[in-house]
Protein backbone atom coordinates (compact mmCIF):
# COMPACT_ATOMS: atom_id res chain seq x y z
CA UNK A 1 0.00 0.00 0.00
CA UNK A 2 2.44 2.66 1.10
CA UNK A 3 4.85 1.56 -1.37
CA UNK A 4 2.02 1.92 -4.22
CA UNK A 5 1.13 5.59 -2.47
CA UNK A 6 4.83 6.58 -2.76
CA UNK A 7 5.52 5.60 -6.32
CA UNK A 8 2.04 7.92 -7.43
CA UNK A 9 3.51 10.71 -5.58
CA UNK A 10 6.45 10.75 -7.71
CA UNK A 11 4.05 9.31 -10.87
CA UNK A 12 1.78 12.11 -11.05
CA UNK A 13 4.70 14.78 -11.69
CA UNK A 14 6.52 12.65 -14.16
CA UNK A 15 3.22 11.99 -16.16
CA UNK A 16 2.56 16.30 -16.29
CA UNK A 17 6.51 16.40 -17.49
CA UNK A 18 6.11 14.24 -20.27
CA UNK A 19 2.82 15.40 -21.25
CA UNK A 20 4.53 19.01 -21.67
CA UNK A 21 7.71 17.42 -23.10
CA UNK A 22 5.80 15.83 -25.79
CA UNK A 23 3.47 18.54 -26.44
CA UNK A 24 6.93 20.72 -26.99
CA UNK A 25 8.48 18.88 -29.22
CA UNK A 26 5.28 18.60 -31.23
CA UNK A 27 5.19 21.86 -31.69
CA UNK A 28 8.59 22.40 -32.40
CA UNK A 29 8.01 20.20 -35.40
CA UNK A 30 4.46 21.93 -36.50
CA UNK A 31 6.56 25.01 -36.06
CA UNK A 32 3.32 27.29 -36.52
CA UNK A 33 2.35 29.33 -33.53
CA UNK A 34 -1.34 29.54 -35.15
CA UNK A 35 -1.45 25.24 -35.59
CA UNK A 36 0.50 24.33 -32.24
CA UNK A 37 1.55 27.09 -30.26
CA UNK A 38 4.44 25.72 -27.56
CA UNK A 39 3.73 25.52 -24.08
CA UNK A 40 6.40 28.38 -23.69
CA UNK A 41 4.03 30.65 -25.59
CA UNK A 42 0.95 29.50 -23.94
CA UNK A 43 2.35 29.38 -20.05
CA UNK A 44 2.87 33.29 -21.40
CA UNK A 45 -0.16 34.13 -22.61
CA UNK A 46 -1.77 32.83 -19.69
CA UNK A 47 0.73 35.14 -17.51
CA UNK A 48 -0.65 37.75 -18.92
CA UNK A 49 -4.37 36.77 -18.79
CA UNK A 50 -3.97 36.26 -15.10
CA UNK A 51 -3.60 39.62 -13.99
CA UNK A 52 -5.99 41.57 -15.92
CA UNK A 53 -9.46 41.96 -14.06
CA UNK A 54 -11.17 40.40 -17.35
CA UNK A 55 -9.70 37.21 -16.68
CA UNK A 56 -10.91 37.06 -12.90
CA UNK A 57 -14.42 38.62 -13.91
CA UNK A 58 -15.01 35.57 -17.15
CA UNK A 59 -13.66 32.77 -14.57
CA UNK A 60 -15.81 33.50 -11.66
CA UNK A 61 -19.11 33.90 -14.43
CA UNK A 62 -18.33 30.58 -15.43
CA UNK A 63 -17.65 28.65 -12.39
CA UNK A 64 -21.42 30.51 -11.51
CA UNK A 65 -23.18 29.31 -14.50
CA UNK A 66 -21.72 26.04 -13.99
CA UNK A 67 -22.75 26.10 -9.69
CA UNK A 68 -26.12 27.20 -10.80
CA UNK A 69 -26.64 24.73 -13.60
CA UNK A 70 -25.40 22.01 -11.04
CA UNK A 71 -27.70 22.92 -8.64
CA UNK A 72 -30.88 22.80 -10.19
CA UNK A 73 -29.98 19.86 -11.60
CA UNK A 74 -29.35 18.40 -8.60
CA UNK A 75 -32.58 19.68 -6.87
CA UNK A 76 -34.59 18.16 -9.71
CA UNK A 77 -32.73 15.30 -10.51
CA UNK A 78 -32.76 14.46 -6.62
CA UNK A 79 -36.43 15.10 -6.32
CA UNK A 80 -37.53 13.20 -9.83
CA UNK A 81 -35.26 10.17 -8.91
CA UNK A 82 -36.66 9.37 -5.39
CA UNK A 83 -40.01 9.46 -6.70
CA UNK A 84 -39.48 7.36 -9.31
CA UNK A 85 -37.47 5.27 -7.47
CA UNK A 86 -40.89 4.90 -4.67
CA UNK A 87 -43.62 5.66 -7.42
CA UNK A 88 -44.07 3.15 -10.66
CA UNK A 89 -46.60 5.90 -12.09
CA UNK A 90 -43.58 8.94 -11.26
CA UNK A 91 -41.17 6.53 -12.98
CA UNK A 92 -43.29 5.99 -15.97
CA UNK A 93 -44.45 9.65 -16.54
CA UNK A 94 -40.93 10.70 -15.70
CA UNK A 95 -39.16 8.36 -18.42
CA UNK A 96 -39.89 10.05 -21.80
CA UNK A 97 -38.21 13.39 -19.98
CA UNK A 98 -35.34 11.74 -18.80
CA UNK A 99 -34.95 9.63 -22.35
CA UNK A 100 -34.98 13.19 -24.15
CA UNK A 101 -32.96 14.88 -22.04
CA UNK A 102 -30.63 11.90 -22.42
CA UNK A 103 -30.49 11.59 -26.06
CA UNK A 104 -31.02 15.03 -27.78
CA UNK A 105 -27.91 16.16 -28.85
CA UNK A 106 -26.13 18.47 -27.20
CA UNK A 107 -25.62 21.14 -30.56
CA UNK A 108 -29.49 21.23 -30.34
CA UNK A 109 -30.06 21.96 -27.00
CA UNK A 110 -27.95 24.54 -27.06
CA UNK A 111 -29.57 25.99 -30.02
CA UNK A 112 -32.91 25.83 -29.03
CA UNK A 113 -31.57 27.89 -25.95
CA UNK A 114 -30.09 30.43 -27.90
CA UNK A 115 -33.56 31.55 -29.26
CA UNK A 116 -35.53 30.69 -25.83
CA UNK A 117 -33.46 32.42 -23.28
CA UNK A 118 -30.70 35.75 -22.36
CA UNK A 119 -27.63 35.10 -23.36
CA UNK A 120 -26.21 34.42 -20.00
CA UNK A 121 -28.95 32.28 -19.08
CA UNK A 122 -28.53 30.06 -21.85
CA UNK A 123 -25.41 27.99 -20.57
CA UNK A 124 -26.86 27.63 -16.89
CA UNK A 125 -30.03 25.81 -18.78
CA UNK A 126 -27.90 23.64 -21.13
CA UNK A 127 -25.80 22.45 -18.09
CA UNK A 128 -29.19 21.65 -16.05
CA UNK A 129 -30.52 19.48 -19.07
CA UNK A 130 -27.00 17.61 -19.58
CA UNK A 131 -26.50 16.98 -15.84
CA UNK A 132 -29.85 15.78 -14.61
CA UNK A 133 -30.50 12.43 -16.35
CA UNK A 134 -27.14 11.54 -14.60
CA UNK A 135 -28.12 12.95 -10.90
CA UNK A 136 -31.72 11.48 -11.25
CA UNK A 137 -30.31 8.17 -13.18
CA UNK A 138 -28.02 7.52 -10.06
CA UNK A 139 -30.48 8.23 -7.45
CA UNK A 140 -33.21 5.75 -8.99
CA UNK A 141 -30.53 3.32 -8.96
CA UNK A 142 -29.71 3.86 -5.37
CA UNK A 143 -33.24 3.54 -4.52
CA UNK A 144 -33.82 0.22 -5.86
CA UNK A 145 -30.73 -0.97 -4.56
CA UNK A 146 -31.62 -0.73 -0.92
CA UNK A 147 -31.30 -3.90 0.85
CA UNK A 148 -34.76 -5.52 1.30
CA UNK A 149 -33.44 -7.36 3.75
CA UNK A 150 -32.92 -4.25 6.28
CA UNK A 151 -36.12 -2.81 5.27
CA UNK A 152 -37.74 -6.12 6.35
CA UNK A 153 -35.97 -5.74 9.32
CA UNK A 154 -36.94 -2.28 9.76
CA UNK A 155 -40.27 -3.36 9.02
CA UNK A 156 -40.95 -5.95 11.63
CA UNK A 157 -39.77 -3.98 14.34
CA UNK A 158 -42.59 -1.28 13.46
CA UNK A 159 -39.13 1.59 13.29
CA UNK A 160 -40.94 4.39 12.16
CA UNK A 161 -41.28 5.80 8.39
CA UNK A 162 -39.12 9.00 8.82
CA UNK A 163 -36.15 6.68 10.95
CA UNK A 164 -36.15 4.16 7.87
CA UNK A 165 -35.68 7.11 5.50
CA UNK A 166 -32.90 8.60 7.20
CA UNK A 167 -31.62 5.22 8.90
CA UNK A 168 -31.81 3.04 6.24
CA UNK A 169 -32.42 5.07 2.70
CA UNK A 170 -30.49 8.10 2.86
CA UNK A 171 -27.20 6.44 3.78
CA UNK A 172 -27.60 3.52 0.98
CA UNK A 173 -28.53 5.95 -1.29
CA UNK A 174 -25.61 9.05 -0.83
CA UNK A 175 -22.67 7.36 -2.14
CA UNK A 176 -25.13 6.97 -5.25
CA UNK A 177 -25.75 10.57 -5.21
CA UNK A 178 -22.36 11.63 -4.69
CA UNK A 179 -20.87 9.24 -7.53
CA UNK A 180 -23.56 11.11 -10.04
CA UNK A 181 -22.75 14.45 -8.29
CA UNK A 182 -19.20 14.08 -9.87
CA UNK A 183 -19.79 12.94 -12.99
CA UNK A 184 -22.54 15.85 -13.31
CA UNK A 185 -19.94 18.07 -12.09
CA UNK A 186 -17.58 17.19 -14.90
CA UNK A 187 -19.94 17.40 -17.49
CA UNK A 188 -21.73 20.51 -16.29
CA UNK A 189 -18.72 22.47 -16.44
CA UNK A 190 -17.16 21.28 -20.26
CA UNK A 191 -21.50 21.82 -21.77
CA UNK A 192 -21.21 25.44 -19.88
CA UNK A 193 -18.34 26.30 -21.57
CA UNK A 194 -19.47 25.00 -25.07
CA UNK A 195 -22.86 26.87 -25.07
CA UNK A 196 -20.78 29.91 -24.07
CA UNK A 197 -18.94 29.93 -26.85
CA UNK A 198 -21.76 30.04 -29.14
CA UNK A 199 -24.44 32.59 -26.83
CA UNK A 200 -21.30 34.40 -26.31
CA UNK A 201 -22.10 36.45 -22.96
CA UNK A 202 -20.24 39.13 -21.94
CA UNK A 203 -18.00 37.38 -19.21
CA UNK A 204 -17.02 33.41 -20.16
CA UNK A 205 -14.84 31.42 -20.57
CA UNK A 206 -16.22 30.27 -23.60
CA UNK A 207 -16.59 33.74 -25.18
CA UNK A 208 -13.15 34.70 -24.54
CA UNK A 209 -12.20 31.07 -26.55
CA UNK A 210 -14.38 32.19 -29.38
CA UNK A 211 -12.70 35.56 -29.50
CA UNK A 212 -8.75 34.65 -29.11
CA UNK A 213 -9.91 32.02 -32.43
CA UNK A 214 -11.32 34.62 -33.98
CA UNK A 215 -8.19 36.10 -33.92
CA UNK A 216 -6.18 33.54 -34.76
CA UNK A 217 -4.81 33.87 -31.20
CA UNK A 218 -4.18 30.23 -30.60
CA UNK A 219 -1.82 30.25 -27.51
CA UNK A 220 -4.54 32.26 -26.00
CA UNK A 221 -7.38 29.18 -26.81
CA UNK A 222 -4.70 26.70 -25.07
CA UNK A 223 -4.48 29.42 -22.17
CA UNK A 224 -8.19 29.48 -21.24
CA UNK A 225 -8.38 25.92 -21.67
CA UNK A 226 -6.27 25.34 -18.93
CA UNK A 227 -8.03 27.27 -17.15
CA UNK A 228 -10.76 25.26 -17.75
CA UNK A 229 -9.04 22.02 -17.04
CA UNK A 230 -8.32 24.07 -13.36
CA UNK A 231 -11.22 24.49 -12.84
CA UNK A 232 -13.17 21.43 -13.40
CA UNK A 233 -10.14 19.69 -11.10
CA UNK A 234 -11.24 22.26 -8.71
CA UNK A 235 -14.77 21.16 -8.51
CA UNK A 236 -13.86 17.57 -8.67
CA UNK A 237 -11.78 17.91 -5.55
CA UNK A 238 -14.56 20.00 -3.94
CA UNK A 239 -16.87 16.87 -4.40
CA UNK A 240 -14.31 14.42 -3.46
CA UNK A 241 -13.63 16.47 -0.01
CA UNK A 242 -17.71 16.17 0.73
CA UNK A 243 -17.60 12.35 -0.44
CA UNK A 244 -15.01 12.04 2.44
CA UNK A 245 -16.93 14.06 4.88
CA UNK A 246 -20.40 12.38 4.08
CA UNK A 247 -18.47 9.04 4.70
CA UNK A 248 -16.54 9.83 7.94
CA UNK A 249 -19.51 10.98 9.69
CA UNK A 250 -21.49 8.15 8.34
CA UNK B 1 -52.74 -16.45 26.37
CA UNK B 2 -51.69 -18.65 23.64
CA UNK B 3 -50.36 -18.07 20.20
CA UNK B 4 -51.69 -19.73 17.73
CA UNK B 5 -52.41 -19.69 13.80
CA UNK B 6 -55.62 -21.02 12.89
CA UNK B 7 -57.66 -22.38 9.31
CA UNK B 8 -54.37 -20.69 8.08
CA UNK B 9 -54.16 -20.51 4.02
CA UNK B 10 -51.52 -19.02 1.93
CA UNK B 11 -50.94 -20.25 -1.40
CA UNK B 12 -48.12 -18.12 -3.86
CA UNK B 13 -50.02 -18.74 -7.33
CA UNK B 14 -50.52 -22.67 -7.89
CA UNK B 15 -48.28 -23.40 -4.92
CA UNK B 16 -50.19 -24.02 -1.91
CA UNK B 17 -48.32 -23.80 0.99
CA UNK B 18 -50.74 -23.68 3.49
CA UNK B 19 -54.51 -25.39 3.42
CA UNK B 20 -56.51 -24.88 6.56
CA UNK B 21 -53.42 -25.39 9.28
CA UNK B 22 -53.61 -25.12 12.56
CA UNK B 23 -50.84 -24.85 15.16
CA UNK B 24 -50.38 -23.46 18.90
CA UNK B 25 -46.98 -22.12 20.09
CA UNK B 26 -47.24 -22.71 24.53
CA UNK B 27 -46.39 -19.89 25.98
CA UNK B 28 -42.93 -19.14 27.54
CA UNK B 29 -41.85 -22.67 25.54
CA UNK B 30 -39.26 -22.50 22.61
CA UNK B 31 -40.74 -24.31 19.96
CA UNK B 32 -38.80 -25.52 17.17
CA UNK B 33 -40.17 -26.23 13.43
CA UNK B 34 -38.08 -28.45 11.46
CA UNK B 35 -38.59 -29.94 8.09
CA UNK B 36 -37.06 -29.93 4.36
CA UNK B 37 -36.76 -26.62 2.75
CA UNK B 38 -39.32 -25.15 0.79
CA UNK B 39 -41.74 -26.48 3.78
CA UNK B 40 -43.27 -23.35 4.41
CA UNK B 41 -41.10 -23.02 7.57
CA UNK B 42 -40.10 -19.15 6.76
CA UNK B 43 -43.70 -18.80 5.37
CA UNK B 44 -44.93 -19.36 8.83
CA UNK B 45 -42.70 -16.86 10.82
CA UNK B 46 -43.33 -14.21 7.93
CA UNK B 47 -47.27 -14.97 8.92
CA UNK B 48 -46.38 -14.68 12.54
CA UNK B 49 -44.57 -11.33 12.32
CA UNK B 50 -46.97 -9.58 9.87
CA UNK B 51 -44.40 -9.07 6.94
CA UNK B 52 -47.23 -11.47 4.98
CA UNK B 53 -50.63 -11.73 5.00
CA UNK B 54 -52.50 -14.81 5.03
CA UNK B 55 -55.16 -15.54 2.54
CA UNK B 56 -57.64 -16.88 4.92
CA UNK B 57 -57.45 -17.74 8.64
CA UNK B 58 -55.92 -15.73 11.78
CA UNK B 59 -53.10 -15.66 14.07
CA UNK B 60 -54.82 -15.71 17.58
CA UNK B 61 -53.31 -13.71 21.06
CA UNK B 62 -50.95 -11.78 19.24
CA UNK B 63 -53.19 -8.70 18.62
CA UNK B 64 -51.03 -7.23 15.96
CA UNK B 65 -48.27 -6.69 18.56
CA UNK B 66 -44.76 -6.15 17.27
CA UNK B 67 -42.40 -9.26 17.35
CA UNK B 68 -38.69 -9.87 17.78
CA UNK B 69 -37.46 -11.70 14.88
CA UNK B 70 -33.77 -13.34 14.36
CA UNK B 71 -32.92 -13.53 10.70
CA UNK B 72 -30.50 -15.87 9.88
CA UNK B 73 -27.60 -13.54 8.74
CA UNK B 74 -27.35 -10.20 11.46
CA UNK B 75 -29.03 -7.76 9.78
CA UNK B 76 -27.31 -4.85 11.51
CA UNK B 77 -27.25 -1.39 9.20
CA UNK B 78 -23.50 -1.07 8.06
CA UNK B 79 -23.40 2.52 8.52
CA UNK B 80 -24.19 2.80 12.41
CA UNK B 81 -22.54 1.45 15.15
CA UNK B 82 -23.35 -1.43 17.41
CA UNK B 83 -25.13 0.99 19.86
CA UNK B 84 -26.58 2.70 16.60
CA UNK B 85 -28.51 -0.33 15.50
CA UNK B 86 -29.99 -0.91 19.01
CA UNK B 87 -31.10 2.88 18.82
CA UNK B 88 -32.48 2.41 15.40
CA UNK B 89 -34.98 -0.42 16.86
CA UNK B 90 -35.46 0.52 19.97
CA UNK B 91 -36.31 4.47 19.62
CA UNK B 92 -39.66 3.60 19.73
CA UNK B 93 -40.11 0.91 22.54
CA UNK B 94 -37.69 3.34 25.01
CA UNK B 95 -38.20 7.06 23.59
CA UNK B 96 -36.05 7.63 26.70
CA UNK B 97 -32.38 8.06 26.15
CA UNK B 98 -31.15 7.14 29.56
CA UNK B 99 -33.31 4.24 29.76
CA UNK B 100 -32.73 3.19 26.45
CA UNK B 101 -29.16 3.55 27.01
CA UNK B 102 -29.23 0.98 30.09
CA UNK B 103 -31.15 -1.04 28.24
CA UNK B 104 -28.78 -1.32 25.48
CA UNK B 105 -25.82 -1.32 28.02
CA UNK B 106 -27.75 -4.60 30.45
CA UNK B 107 -28.04 -6.60 26.58
CA UNK B 108 -24.46 -6.13 25.36
CA UNK B 109 -23.08 -6.67 28.43
CA UNK B 110 -25.20 -10.42 28.54
CA UNK B 111 -23.70 -11.35 25.29
CA UNK B 112 -20.19 -9.93 26.42
CA UNK B 113 -19.92 -6.99 23.98
CA UNK B 114 -20.02 -4.34 26.39
CA UNK B 115 -16.42 -3.15 25.11
CA UNK B 116 -17.91 -2.63 21.08
CA UNK B 117 -20.85 -0.66 21.38
CA UNK B 118 -19.04 1.90 19.53
CA UNK B 119 -17.86 -0.71 17.01
CA UNK B 120 -19.39 -0.69 13.31
CA UNK B 121 -20.27 -4.19 12.18
CA UNK B 122 -17.75 -4.10 9.08
CA UNK B 123 -15.46 -4.19 12.86
CA UNK B 124 -16.62 -7.44 14.33
CA UNK B 125 -16.25 -10.67 13.37
CA UNK B 126 -19.20 -13.10 12.27
CA UNK B 127 -20.13 -14.48 15.23
CA UNK B 128 -19.66 -11.34 17.43
CA UNK B 129 -22.40 -9.91 14.54
CA UNK B 130 -24.69 -12.44 15.56
CA UNK B 131 -24.35 -12.08 19.22
CA UNK B 132 -25.55 -8.57 18.55
CA UNK B 133 -28.74 -9.86 16.96
CA UNK B 134 -29.45 -11.75 19.32
CA UNK B 135 -29.21 -9.10 22.07
CA UNK B 136 -31.06 -7.05 20.07
CA UNK B 137 -33.69 -9.51 19.75
CA UNK B 138 -34.19 -9.67 23.32
CA UNK B 139 -33.80 -5.97 23.92
CA UNK B 140 -36.54 -5.22 21.66
CA UNK B 141 -39.50 -5.71 24.07
CA UNK B 142 -42.21 -8.70 22.09
CA UNK B 143 -44.58 -11.36 23.47
CA UNK B 144 -42.98 -13.88 21.15
CA UNK B 145 -39.34 -14.42 19.40
CA UNK B 146 -39.40 -15.77 15.89
CA UNK B 147 -36.30 -17.14 14.60
CA UNK B 148 -35.04 -17.95 10.91
CA UNK B 149 -32.18 -20.60 10.98
CA UNK B 150 -30.30 -17.55 13.07
CA UNK B 151 -27.21 -20.45 13.78
CA UNK B 152 -27.17 -21.71 9.90
CA UNK B 153 -24.22 -19.87 8.90
CA UNK B 154 -22.30 -20.51 11.28
CA UNK B 155 -19.35 -23.75 12.17
CA UNK B 156 -19.59 -25.99 14.49
CA UNK B 157 -18.05 -24.91 17.92
CA UNK B 158 -19.78 -21.34 17.03
CA UNK B 159 -22.96 -22.42 16.57
CA UNK B 160 -22.89 -24.07 20.17
CA UNK B 161 -21.75 -21.62 21.63
CA UNK B 162 -24.09 -18.86 20.62
CA UNK B 163 -26.75 -21.58 21.15
CA UNK B 164 -25.41 -20.88 24.90
CA UNK B 165 -25.48 -17.52 24.96
CA UNK B 166 -28.99 -17.46 23.12
CA UNK B 167 -30.15 -20.37 26.39
CA UNK B 168 -28.32 -17.80 28.62
CA UNK B 169 -30.60 -14.95 27.53
CA UNK B 170 -33.75 -16.69 27.21
CA UNK B 171 -33.76 -18.33 30.77
CA UNK B 172 -33.63 -14.89 31.93
CA UNK B 173 -36.79 -13.88 29.58
CA UNK B 174 -38.53 -16.95 29.13
CA UNK B 175 -40.20 -15.40 25.87
CA UNK B 176 -42.34 -17.46 23.58
CA UNK B 177 -39.85 -18.46 21.13
CA UNK B 178 -40.80 -20.37 17.63
CA UNK B 179 -37.82 -21.77 15.70
CA UNK B 180 -37.32 -22.67 12.35
CA UNK B 181 -34.24 -25.19 11.96
CA UNK B 182 -33.66 -27.60 9.09
CA UNK B 183 -30.71 -28.87 11.44
CA UNK B 184 -32.04 -32.01 14.44
CA UNK B 185 -29.17 -31.35 16.72
CA UNK B 186 -30.13 -27.19 17.01
CA UNK B 187 -33.91 -28.57 17.95
CA UNK B 188 -32.67 -30.96 19.99
CA UNK B 189 -30.28 -28.57 21.87
CA UNK B 190 -33.02 -25.69 21.90
CA UNK B 191 -36.34 -26.90 21.49
CA UNK B 192 -39.19 -27.59 24.98
CA UNK B 193 -41.19 -28.85 21.23
CA UNK B 194 -39.85 -30.35 18.08
CA UNK B 195 -42.85 -29.87 15.16
CA UNK B 196 -41.70 -31.94 12.07
CA UNK B 197 -43.37 -30.61 8.87
CA UNK B 198 -43.90 -32.28 6.05
CA UNK B 199 -43.67 -31.44 2.32
CA UNK B 200 -46.41 -28.79 1.05
CA UNK B 201 -48.97 -28.49 1.78
CA UNK B 202 -47.52 -27.90 5.15
CA UNK B 203 -48.45 -29.66 8.15
CA UNK B 204 -47.02 -30.82 11.16
CA UNK B 205 -46.53 -34.72 10.82
CA UNK B 206 -44.79 -35.71 14.23
CA UNK B 207 -44.15 -33.40 17.26
CA UNK B 208 -42.27 -34.64 20.19
CA UNK B 209 -41.50 -32.75 23.69
CA UNK B 210 -38.61 -32.58 25.49
CA UNK B 211 -38.83 -32.13 29.16
CA UNK B 212 -34.83 -32.53 29.92
CA UNK B 213 -32.87 -29.31 31.10
CA UNK B 214 -31.24 -27.79 29.16
CA UNK B 215 -27.64 -28.24 30.68
CA UNK B 216 -27.97 -32.24 30.58
CA UNK B 217 -28.77 -31.98 27.02
CA UNK B 218 -24.80 -31.65 25.88
CA UNK B 219 -24.49 -35.12 27.54
CA UNK B 220 -25.32 -38.61 26.20
CA UNK B 221 -29.12 -39.56 27.25
CA UNK B 222 -31.05 -42.26 25.94
CA UNK B 223 -34.40 -40.55 25.54
CA UNK B 224 -32.27 -37.77 23.24
CA UNK B 225 -31.31 -40.39 21.24
CA UNK B 226 -33.78 -42.02 20.95
CA UNK B 227 -35.65 -38.82 19.58
CA UNK B 228 -33.10 -38.35 17.66
CA UNK B 229 -32.78 -41.26 16.00
CA UNK B 230 -37.02 -40.97 15.13
CA UNK B 231 -35.99 -37.19 13.87
CA UNK B 232 -33.33 -38.66 12.14
CA UNK B 233 -35.68 -41.40 10.11
CA UNK B 234 -38.38 -38.79 9.29
CA UNK B 235 -36.16 -36.29 7.75
CA UNK B 236 -34.29 -38.48 6.04
CA UNK B 237 -38.18 -40.05 4.62
CA UNK B 238 -38.44 -43.09 6.26
CA UNK B 239 -41.83 -44.47 8.03
CA UNK B 240 -40.21 -46.19 11.22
Amino acid sequence: MKDSTTRDKYLRPATLLILLGVWHVASALVNSEILLPSPAATLKRLGELVVTETFWLAVMSTLRRGLTGFALSLLVGLFCGLLAGFNQVAKVLMQPFVLLSRSTPLMSIILLALIWFRSDQVPVFVAFLVCFPVIFGNVFAGVKNVDNSLLEMARVHRVGWWATITGVYLPSIAPYILAGASTAMGLGLKVVVAAEALSQPKLAIGTRMQVERMYLETAGLFAWTITALFLSWLLEYGIRWVEKRVRGSG
Amino acid sequence: MTVAVQRLTKSFGTLSVFQDFNLEFPCNQITCILGPSGAGKTTLLNILSGLLVPDSGQVLGLDGEAVSYLFQEPRLLPWKSVRGNFDFVLATAYPDMEERTAVVEAYLKLVELADFAEYYPAQLSGGMKQRVAIARAFAYPSKILLMDEPFKALDMQLKYSLMADFIELWQEDKRTVVCVTHDPEEALYLGDRICVFSSLPARVHKEFSIDLPRESRKHHDQRLSDIRLKLLNLLLGETS
